[in-house]
């Protein structure tokens, strides 16, 4: 556990290897933080991938008090159940929606309907939610479809843009520069400030991906 | 009603901030200089966290449409009125026609504008502050454009409106230093602190670090002696707050503020202390940041110690203005 400020610990509980299970059981801290029995003092969490980011108030809360909380929400922690949610997601796969789509399939030594194939028989699961508003990282991409970072970051790809990064993919909520490469794209608005539920994932969800329109 | 007589992108209406949202990826968005911005809002006689105008962008001119108390604090300048000069961190009431112009300060980046029941905007997500990078909350999501007109709640009747002004000793204590053009702030070490080599770690405690110009209400873009660390690591997605100090690649730190980013992926060599990050709020391009390392103990001290300070300027107000009680 390491200090963010005062009022901030980071548990990161990483291993080597992304790891499931973890990220289930950090889903259930996050719950209990958000419950009415956490202690005062106590303000919110940020879930990342196999770590989470507690914030409190460290007048009201003495730091030493936050991390035996927090130990002890861990220790006690047992794999969250996920949202319950399955979503699909109608994707376009053209070349203006993923620019990058012909690229990343020929680094991987596929043709670009290959990879779509492969990406629309996945099962994602929202693990993060983070970076931008209602932004969602989704863990489960195979092993044998990770590309490192694009070498020059584009300097804005537009809202929806499904993007696959080391390990991960993603879709932006609103328009953004990114590192990662653009494959496809949606029409799904993630985030609306003045819906009743503004981000359209929750922490937990599956997700897959219909192809509307191929490559 | 206020009318906006001049452009600003940056100019923008914010309150406390967003809370408890972070982990849907929803920044504060509160005001760069949470000092300046409670201050104006208790000189007239608004709750700390009431939304109210934060100005980076100068000259800065507005028209009352009507009469209204108000109070201008943080960066210390040129500001004009119809009736003549304003004193910096001053409270007045204004006539209806009274025009304002706050012209580049000589001593910090930013100045707060209050008005006596505070700004009226929609509150998104609990909150009035804009979300400039989201493009919502605020006035229409936005920066301040000339013909912008704001309305202000209703305000508690002033039981006296003598002009008057405060200033925090805080703020004494970093005119000085904004006037050097080098400002000096606390921080605790974080996660990757000990990724650092010597070299850097000495380095980023003793050398100066400047503001570039590409910096904004998300992040502060340091210019200065490149940080390295000694292994390189690829660091999964973490949470991260204001004040988080990151190293990209490139080893030239970007301190995270009002509008930070809620998840990141570089090393953090540290993080500002709560007590402060109002101080990154009044830093301009092209001057320097000093950092000083402290232990927890220290960060806790200086948070309450400014926590004190604060209910000593609530009280000053208080006697100042014959208004007994105050809110919150």
């Amino acid at each position: 556990m390491s200090h963010a400020g005062a009022g901030g610990l980071l548990l990161d509980v990483s291993g080597d290897v992304y790891c499931s299970e973890l990220q289930a059981r950090l889903w259930s801290v996050a719950r209990l933080v958000a419950a009415t029995t956490k202690p005062v003092g106590v303000e919110e969490a940020i879930v990342g991938i196999n770590n989470i980011l507690l914030v409190f108030d460290p007048v009201v809360l003495a730091p030493a008090e936050a991390r035996d909380w927090l130990a002890s929400a861990w220790q006690e922690s047992v794999p969250g159940s996920g949202s319950g949610r399955r979503l699909g997601l109608g994707m376009s796969f053209d070349a203006s929606s993923g620019p990058d789509l012909t690229a990343a399939a020929s680094q991987l030594q596929l043709r670009p309907v290959e990879l779509v194939a492969l990406l629309c028989e996945q099962r994602f699961t929202v693990a993060s939610l983070g970076a931008m508003p209602g932004f969602a990282y989704m863990t489960g991409l195979p092993a044998a479809l990770a590309l490192p970072r694009r070498a020059t970051p584009r300097g804005s790809a537009p809202a929806g843009s499904l993007i696959l990064g080391p390990g991960m993919v993603a879709i932006l909520p609103c328009a953004s520069p990114t590192g990662w490469h653009v494959v496809g794209g949606t029409q799904v608005a993630l985030f609306d400030p003045l819906r009743q539920e503004p981000a359209f994932f929750r922490l937990g969800d599956e997700v897959h991906f219909e192809a509307e329109v191929g490559p | 009603m206020i009318r906006i007589d001049s452009n600003g992108p940056l100019n923008c209406v914010v309150d406390g901030g967003r809370r408890g949202l972070m982990g849907t990826g929803i920044s504060r968005s509160g005001p760069m200089d949470a000092y300046a911005h409670a201050i104006s809002n208790w000189m007239v006689g608004n709750a700390g966290d009431a939304a109210a105008l934060e100005i980076s962008i100068f000259p800065f001119r507005i028209t009352l449409e009507n009469d209204a108390v108000i109070a201008l604090t943080g960066a210390v300048g040129p500001i004009e009125s119809s009736a003549g000069d304003v004193p910096p961190w001053w409270c007045m009431r204004m006539a209806a026609g009274d025009q304002i112009t706050v012209s580049p300060p000589h001593a910090g980046a930013r100045c707060y504008l209050a008005i006596a029941g505070g700004i009226d905007v929609p509150a998104v997500l609990g909150s009035r502050s804009t979300d400039l990078k989201a493009g919502f909350g605020g006035h229409e999501g936005r920066g301040l454009r000339r013909g912008d007109r704001l309305a202000a709640m209703p305000a508690a009747d002033a039981a006296d409106d003598q002009p008057y002004g405060t200033v925090p000793p805080q703020v004494l204590e970093l005119l000085p230093e904004l006037r050097r053009g080098e400002v000096k702030v606390r921080y605790l070490p974080a996660a990757e602190h000990h990724w650092f080599s010597p070299a850097s770690l000495e380095a980023f405690n003793s050398s100066l670090y400047k503001l570039s110009t590409d910096s904004n209400r998300t992040g502060a873009k340091l210019q200065g002696h490149r940080l390295e660390t000694s292994f390189k690591v690829e660091l999964r997605s973490h949470g991260i707050v204001p004040g988080t100090v990151q190293v990209p690649p490139h080893g030239q730190p970007i301190v995270q503020l009002a509008e930070a980013n809620t998840c990141g992926g570089y090393p953090k060599i540290g993080t500002v202390i709560e007590a402060d990050r109002w101080r990154l709020g009044q830093l301009r391009p092209g001057m320097h940041l000093r950092f000083q390392e402290v232990d927890l103990q220290e960060a806790i001290e200086a948070l309450q110690r400014q926590r004190e300070s604060l209910v000593a300027v609530r009280r000053s107000i208080a006697i100042a203005t014959g208004r007994p009680t105050m809110h919150e």
